[in-house]
């Protein structure tokens, strides 16, 4: 039962990588697999999920700089000191 | 104190984690978690002006209590403060919150989820609120942030196989939440 458990959901999530990636999920795993009923309708609630992600907006930073300005003053330090200077905290990580 | 004094006592290295956790280190947990943090309130609470206030109460919770922290994911940790935060407000607004009776309906028919119309966009929303702590956080990283399972499970501290099955438990129960309203309503 396990070992089946867990074939499911790598297939499922193979199908997931696909969908991310923008490729066809059937392709991602077994014909008999993808005929699956259940496959099928996880796929699908997989689908409205990344629609619905899509259509979340990021921050363009005003909220993390609004929010920053908020939480800094708690800081022990405050006012916060040199090293959580706003533009440290208020980089984006990556960036 | 040495280092091999360190690795033998789990209790002193919380300790040492512990007193790390100065204003620096909070400043690097903002500029590493503010994007997510902000985005996994807005999936929870589908309001951004609510979810701003969710994730700066979260923070400022956050650095209240960052002596508890466990030290194994501060986004685990971070997540889950921002989702007691979310249901607190929840509680506020709508007088109770009920996550155990919700709806749900076995797989009869694989067919009935078609294209993301506007009319679904609330009720995967609110199908969304009902899943557990471990997978909303899960859902998030994986369809919010576009990340791999591998990548999820060094985020969240655990490894890939439980991510996977968190995954599939969560779809499950979304589509069956999604399935019991689709049946209330027809």
């Amino acid at each position: 039962m396990l070992g089946r458990d867990r074939t499911r959901e790598t297939q499922l999530d193979l199908c997931v990588d696909a969908l991310l990636r923008g490729d066809d999920w059937r392709l991602a795993i077994s014909p008999a697999a993808a005929a699956s009923p259940e496959m099928n309708g996880l796929v699908a609630v997989a689908r409205w999920l990344i629609e619905l992600a899509r259509r979340t907006p990021r921050d363009n930073g005003r909220v993390r700089e609004t929010v920053w300005g908020r939480v800094a003053p708690q800081l022990d330090s405050h006012p916060p000191s040199r090293r959580t200077s706003a533009p440290a905290a208020l980089t984006p990580a990556g960036a | 104190m040495t280092a091999l004094a360190v690795e033998r006592s789990p209790h002193l290295r919380l300790v040492l984690e512990a007193g790390a956790r100065d204003d620096r280190w909070f400043a690097d947990l903002y500029r590493d978690t503010f994007d997510s943090a902000f985005r996994f309130a807005v999936m929870l609470t589908h309001d951004h002006h609510l979810a701003e206030e969710v994730v700066a109460e979260a923070y400022a919770r956050a650095w209240k209590n960052r002596l508890r922290f466990n030290g194994r994911s501060e986004l685990a940790w971070l997540f889950a403060i921002i989702r007691n935060r979310a249901i607190d407000e929840f509680r506020l607004r709508r007088g109770t919150v009920d996550l155990d009776h919700v709806p749900e309906k076995e797989d009869e028919s694989p067919s009935l989820l078609g294209e993301l119309a506007p009319e679904h966009v609330a009720a995967l929303r609110d199908a969304i609120t009902h899943l557990t702590d471990e997978q909303q956080q899960v859902i998030f990283l994986r369809f919010y942030e576009g990340l791999s399972h591998d990548a999820v499970a060094e985020r969240l501290g655990k490894n890939g196989n439980a991510i996977r099955a968190i995954q599939f438990r969560a779809l499950l129960r979304l589509r069956r939440i999604l399935l019991g309203v689709s049946h209330a309503r027809s």
